[in-house]
C-alpha cells in the first residue's frame, strides 16, 4: 500500500485513495445497503432455525388458500431475524428467545407475536444406565454440572434427587450448543433462574460464556455428539426429543415436582401461565419457569415473531392475515406437533393476542373465531 | 595399459540399432575424443561406458566393455560402485542447489563420509586439481549458482573428481561456455590426463585436435576409424572421415 | 497487491506522450489503440483489485474499532469472552487456531511429500495417473464433505483407539498426553484438516519434483549415488521452494478452514491442557456466531476484529514464506544471471 504515493498518471494514488475511502465510508454508513422490496403480498419471513420447518409448512399450506400472497421462509438465527425485522430488511423475524429488556430499548418498533411452544429438554449418554431410566434434575444441579463443578454422575447431589438409581463412577461430558440458539436461550435462563451460582457466573444468553464441555453447531448435532460420547449430558428441543425418541430428564418444577417434557406438559405450562395475572401482556417473559401446576414443564417457552409497527399499512394487512391464520388453523397438530412444537392454547392467549393486533394496526382487534 | 576396453558393442533403443560392433581400448593417462556428426551415437557411447543409459526406457546392449578386466553390464559389478570409478561430466554445467562445498563434498557424503577433516581436505584438493580453488576458496558456503557458467563446469569437474574416479568420461564439456572458460576447460584437461583416463564427446574439431591423444570417428552408430589424434587429422585412412573433418558435412 | 503495480509499470504515460513529443509515435494508430484499450482493462482489473483489497479492509477496521478501541492490544492475551458481560478476549480463539493449523500441518505435510516422492519417482505410471487423479478429486471435496468423514470415522477411531493409546503409553509419562478422549478436539479438526491439505501440499510437490532437470538427476547418479540418495538428496533439495509455496497455501487453507473444524474441534474456548482438548478456532466462532453478534456493536466489532487478526495471520506467514522462497531460490536467480 505504501507504493501508492509513487504512482502518476491518470489515476493518481490520491485519488485512489480517496475513491476507497469513499467507497468504504458508504459501505459503512449503510448508503449502499441492499434495499429489500417490501412490497404488499410479499412477506419475508428469517430468523430462528428452530422455526424454520414449521414456517415452511405454514409457507406451503397458506399460499394454498391465499394465492396472491407470497412467502419466502429463511433460517438464518434468531438475532438476525430479530436485527432485520428492526432495520425493516425482512418483514418479520422469527426468534426462539423473547426481547429482553436490552432489545426492548434498541427497538423500540419491534412487537413480538408469540406463535407456538417449544421447550428445552436435558437429553444425556451414561454407560451401564437402561436407556429407559429417567433422571431427576433441578436447577442448582444443572447449573453446577454445567459449570464444571459436578464432575461425576456418581455425584452425592445426583444420587441424592435419584435416589432409586445405580449411578457409574463415569466422568461427565457436557454438551451445549455452539451457534447462537433459543434452545440455549432456554436452557441457560431455566438455570438463571433456579440457580444463584449459574446467575452470578453466566447467565441466561442465546450464546453465553460457556465454562466447560464442548460445543456443536445445530441441535442435530447436540444429539449426535451426546448419543456418541458416553457420560454427555446436553440438551435439545421437543421436536428433536419426538424425532429421535430420546429419553429426556425430568425437571423440578415450582410446586417441587419432577416433570419431563411433552406437547401435554408444555401445554400445561402455558395454560397455567396465561391464566397467571402477572404474566405480562407483552411477552417479554416467554419462560413459564415460575408458574404453578403440577404437571407444568418449568422450562417450556414462545416461539415468537418479530413484526416492526413502522410497516406500511399494506404489507401490515398481509401480516395481519398471516398472523391470524398462524394463530388459529396453523395451530393445527398437523403442523405444529408433527414439526416439533406444542399448538398455543388459543382462548386463554385471545385477550393478549387482542392487544398485540391493535399495537400493529390500531383498531384491528383479533376477531377470528377460535379453531375448530 | 588399457584401463576400459570395448569389443563387439552393440546398443539398442528398443530394437533400434544405435551402436553397431564397437572395439577400442581406452588406455590410463590419455585423452582419447570421440566425434561425429550429431546423431551419430557417439554421446551413447560415453553414457554406455558408466551405464547412464540404464535409466533410458528400451535401452539394451550386447558385447563386452571392461573396466579392469571385468564386464561391466554382466560381472554383477553394481551400476553405482561402477560410477564411482567411472566419473562423468555433461554438456551443461549442473551443479546441485547446495552450497560449492557441498557440491564437492556429496559424492562423498552419499559413501559415507562423516569426518569434516576429510571431507574438507578432499574438497579442498578436488577444486585444486579442477583449477577452481584459488577462485572460491573464500566463499565455499555461498550457493553453486553464484558462479559463473565456466566456473559452474569446473565445479563438476571438481565434483567427479572428488570421488577418485580412475575414468572420467566428458560430454562436450565445453560446448555451452564462452571461449575463455572453454580455454580453462581444456588446460585442465591436460592437467588432468596425468593421472586419469579420459573420453571426450566433442562437437569442435580443433577441441578434439588439441586436448585428445587419441580421436574416434563415429557416423551412424558405426566406429569408421579410430587413430593418433595427429594422423586422423592430418592422414585419415578412411574418405567418410576425411569428408567430416574438412568440413564436407556434419 | 502486485498485479496493478506491475501493470502500471509496463503502461506508457499517455499525459507525456500527447504533450509535443508527436514524433516519437511510430506505431501504427490502430495497433496504438488497441494496445491502450488493452492497457486499460488491464489497469482497471489491476485496480479492482486494490480498491476490493481497500474497502474489505476500510469497512473491517470501521467495523471493528469498538472493540480496538475498547480492549486495546490486550485484547490478544485475554482469555475471558462473555457477551453477556461485554468482555472479549482472542487469546483462546488464537491458540485453538494455531493448535489446529500446527496439527494439520504436522501431520500433512510428510505424508504429502512421502505420497509426491511415491507418484514422481517410485509408482508405476499407471498407477501415478490414477492416484494422481483421485488426489485432484479430494482437492475438489467440499469441507462439509471432509467434516462428515470426521464426524463418521475420525472421532470413533480417536475417542475408542488413538486418544486412549496416546493416554496409555505417552500419558503415563507427560500429562500433555493424557487428556479425556472425547474424540471431538482439536486432535481430530487437525487430522481433518490435515487430509485436506495434502493434496494441495503433494500436488504442488509432485509437480516440482516432475520439473527438476534431468540433468541434476544424472550428476547424482554419476557420483554413484544410488536412487534413494538421489531423491531424497538431490530431487527433495531442489522442490524446496515448491514445498515451502505449498505448504504455505496449505497454512492459510488451514487457517481459514471452517465447516469441518466447526464439526469436530469441540467449540470451547478453552486454552487446550492436552492434546484429546476441545478448543475453537477463529473462524469456526465467526461461522457459529456471526449472525448473532451482530445484534451488539461491541460483540460484532469482537468478532470481526478476530477476522482481522486472521488476515493479519495469513499476511504474516505469506510475506515470511516469500522472504523464505526467496532465500531458498537466491542461488537460482544469481545463477541464472551468472551462467551467461
Amino acid at each position: 500500500m505504501g507504493s501508492m504515493t509513487r504512482l502518476e498518471g491518470p489515476i493518481s494514488g490520491r485519488r485512489i485513495l480517496v475513491t476507497v475511502f469513499v467507497l468504504g465510508i458508504l459501505l459503512v454508513s449503510g448508503i449502499l445497503r441492499p434495499v429489500v422490496s417490501l412490497a404488499a403480498g410479499n412477506i419475508t419471513i428469517s430468523g430462528s432455525s428452530m422455526l424454520f420447518p414449521l414456517e415452511q409448512v405454514w409457507a406451503l399450506a397458506y399460499m394454498k388458500k391465499h394465492p396472491g400472497t407470497h412467502i419466502s421462509v429463511a433460517s438464518t438465527g434468531s438475532g438476525f431475524g430479530i436485527a432485520n425485522a428492526a432495520n425493516g430488511n425482512i418483514t418479520v423475524g422469527a426468534s426462539d428467545a423473547f426481547l429482553t429488556k436490552e432489545f426492548r430499548q434498541r427497538y423500540p418498533n419491534l412487537v413480538s407475536v408469540p406463535i407456538a411452544f417449544d421447550d428445552a429438554q436435558v437429553i444425556y449418554n451414561i454407560p451401564g444406565l437402561d436407556k429407559k431410566v429417567v433422571l431427576n434434575f433441578d436447577g442448582k444441579v444443572l447449573a453446577r454440572i454445567y459449570l464444571g463443578k459436578i464432575r461425576y454422575w456418581n455425584d452425592r447431589q445426583i444420587r441424592a434427587l435419584n435416589p432409586d438409581v445405580h449411578l457409574p463412577h463415569t466422568r461427565i461430558r457436557v454438551v451445549h450448543r455452539a451457534d447462537a440458539s433459543g434452545t440455549t436461550f432456554v436452557f441457560t435462563d431455566y438455570m438463571n433462574q433456579t440457580s444463584k451460582e449459574w446467575y452470578n457466573q453466566v447467565g441466561r444468553d442465546m450464546s453465553p460464556a460457556w465454562p466447560v464441555g464442548s460445543g456443536y453447531n445445530g441441535s442435530d448435532a447436540v444429539v449426535a455428539a451426546v448419543m456418541s460420547s458416553p457420560g454427555s449430558i446436553g440438551y435439545v428441543g421437543l421436536g428433536w426429543v419426538m424425532e429421535y425418541h430420546l429419553t429426556t430428564g425430568a425437571l423440578k418444577n415450582l410446586d417441587g415436582k419432577f416433570v419431563r417434557g411433552s406437547v401435554d406438559t408444555i401445554r400445561e405450562a402455558g395454560h397455567a401461565a396465561l391464566k397467571d395475572p402477572s404474566f405480562p401482556d407483552d411477552f417479554n417473559r416467554s419462560i413459564v419457569w415460575n408458574i404453578h401446576g403440577k404437571n407444568v414443564y418449568p422450562d417450556a417457552n414462545f416461539e415468537f415473531w418479530m413484526v416492526n409497527t413502522n410497516l406500511d399499512a399494506g404489507t401490515m394487512k398481509e401480516v395481519r392475515k398471516l398472523l391470524m391464520w398462524a394463530l388459529t388453523k396453523g395451530q393445527a397438530s398437523k403442523y405444529t406437533v408433527k414439526s416439533g412444537f406444542a399448538p398455543l392454547p388459543f382462548r386463554p392467549l385471545k385477550p393478549r393476542l387482542d392487544k398485540i393486533i391493535n399495537r400493529l394496526l390500531p383498531g384491528n382487534g383479533f376477531n377470528e373465531r377460535s379453531p375448530g | 595399459m588399457a584401463r576400459m576396453s570395448v569389443s563387439g558393442f552393440y546398443a539398442y533403443y528398443s530394437e533400434n540399432p544405435a551402436l553397431r560392433n564397437i572395439s577400442l581400448e581406452i588406455p590410463d593417462r590419455q585423452v582419447l575424443a570421440l566425434i561425429g556428426p550429431s546423431g551419430c551415437g557417439k554421446t551413447t557411447f560415453l553414457r554406455s561406458l558408466n551405464r547412464m543409459n540404464d535409466f533410458v526406457k528400451g535401452f539394451s546392449v550386447k558385447g563386452q566393455v571392461t573396466l579392469d578386466d571385468v564386464d561391466i553390464y554382466s560381472s554383477g559389478l553394481h551400476p553405482v560402485v561402477l560410477r564411482r570409478r567411472v566419473g562423468m561430466v555433461f554438456q551443461k554445467p549442473n551443479p546441485f542447489h547446495k552450497s560449492i562445498f557441498e557440491n564437492v563434498a556429496y559424492g562423498l557424503r552419499i559413501q559415507g563420509v562423516r569426518s569434516r577433516l576429510i571431507l574438507s581436505d578432499r574438497v579442498e584438493q578436488s577444486l585444486r586439481s579442477a583449477a577452481l580453488w584459488d577462485e572460491v576458496k573464500d566463499r565455499l558456503n555461498s550457493s553453486a549458482f553464484s558462479l559463473s557458467g565456466g566456473q559452474q563446469q569446473r565445479l563438476c569437474i571438481a565434483r567427479a573428481l572428488a570421488v577418485e574416479p580412475e575414468v572420467l568420461l566428458l560430454d562436450e564439456p565445453a560446448s555451452a561456455l564462452d571461449p575463455i572458460s572453454t580455454a580453462r576447460i581444456e588446460e585442465l584437461i591436460q592437467d588432468l590426463k596425468t593421472q586419469y583416463a579420459i573420453v571426450i564427446v566433442t562437437h569442435n574439431m580443433q577441441q578434439a585436435a588439441r586436448v585428445s591423444d587419441r580421436t574416434a570417428f563415429f557416423l551412424t552408430g558405426e566406429m569408421v576409424e579410430i587413430g593418433e589424434t595427429s594422423r586422423i587429422f592430418t592422414n585419415p585412412s578412411d574418405e567418410r572421415t576425411e569428408d567430416y573433418i574438412t568440413g564436407r558435412f556434419g | 497487491m502486485e498485479t496493478p503495480e506491475s501493470v502500471r509499470q509496463d503502461i506508457p504515460k499517455a499525459s507525456e506522450k500527447a504533450e509535443g513529443r508527436l514524433e516519437i509515435r511510430e506505431e501504427p494508430d490502430l495497433a496504438g489503440r488497441s494496445e491502450r484499450l488493452f492497457g486499460w482493462i488491464l489497469k482497471g482489473g489491476g485496480l479492482s483489485i486494490l480498491v476490493l483489497f481497500g474497502v474489505v479492509i476500510l469497512v473491517c477496521l470501521v467495523a471493528a474499532w469498538p472493540s480496538i478501541h475498547r480492549f486495546g492490544i490486550s485484547f490478544l492475551w485475554s482469555s475471558t469472552w462473555n457477551p453477556n458481560r461485554k468482555i472479549f478476549g482472542a487469546f483462546p480463539y488464537l491458540v485453538g487456531t494455531l493448535w489446529v493449523t500446527g496439527i494439520a500441518l504436522i501431520t500433512s505435510i510428510p505424508v504429502a511429500i512421502f505420497s509426491a516422492l511415491f507418484l514422481s519417482d517410485y509408482a508405476p505410471s499407471w498407477l501415478s495417473g490414477i492416484v494422481s487423479t483421485l488426489m485432484e478429486m479430494l482437492a475438489g471435496i467440499p469441507s462439509i464433505v471432509f467434516g462428515a468423514f470426521g464426524i463418521t470415522f475420525m472421532v470413533p477411531l480417536l475417542r475408542d483407539h488413538l486418544e486412549p493409546f496416546l493416554a496409555r503409553t505417552l500419558g503415563t509419562r507427560w500429562d500433555f498426553f493424557n487428556g479425556d478422549p472425547l474424540g471431538y478436539g482439536i486432535l481430530a479438526a487437525g487430522f481433518v484438516v490435515g487430509f485436506m491439505i495434502v493434496p494441495l501440499v503433494a500436488t504442488v510437490t509432485r509437480d516440482s519434483l516432475l520439473m527438476v532437470p534431468q540433468e541434476m538427476v544424472e550428476a547424482s547418479y554419476a557420483l554413484g549415488a544410488t536412487k534413494a540418495e538421489t531423491v531424497f538428496f538431490v530431487k527433495l533439495r531442489e522442490v524446496m521452494p515448491g514445498i515451502v509455496g505449498s505448504v504455505i497455501l496449505g497454512f492459510g487453507r488451514a487457517v481459514g478452514e471452517t465447516m469441518a473444524v466447526l464439526l469436530l474441534v469441540g467449540n470451547q474456548p478453552s486454552i487446550p491442557q492436552t492434546i484429546q482438548d476441545v478448543g475453537y478456532t477463529i473462524s469456526s466462532l465467526l461461522a457459529n456466531t456471526f449472525t448473532y453478534a451482530v445484534i451488539d456493536p461491541l460483540y460484532a466489532a469482537a468478532e470481526v476484529e478476530l477476522g482481522l487478526i486472521l488476515l493479519v495471520i495469513t499476511l504474516a506467514v505469506n510475506t515470511l514464506g516469500r522472504e523464505l522462497l526467496l532465500r531458498l531460490m537466491g542461488g537460482r536467480l544469481a545463477g541464472s544471471v551468472g551462467g551467461g
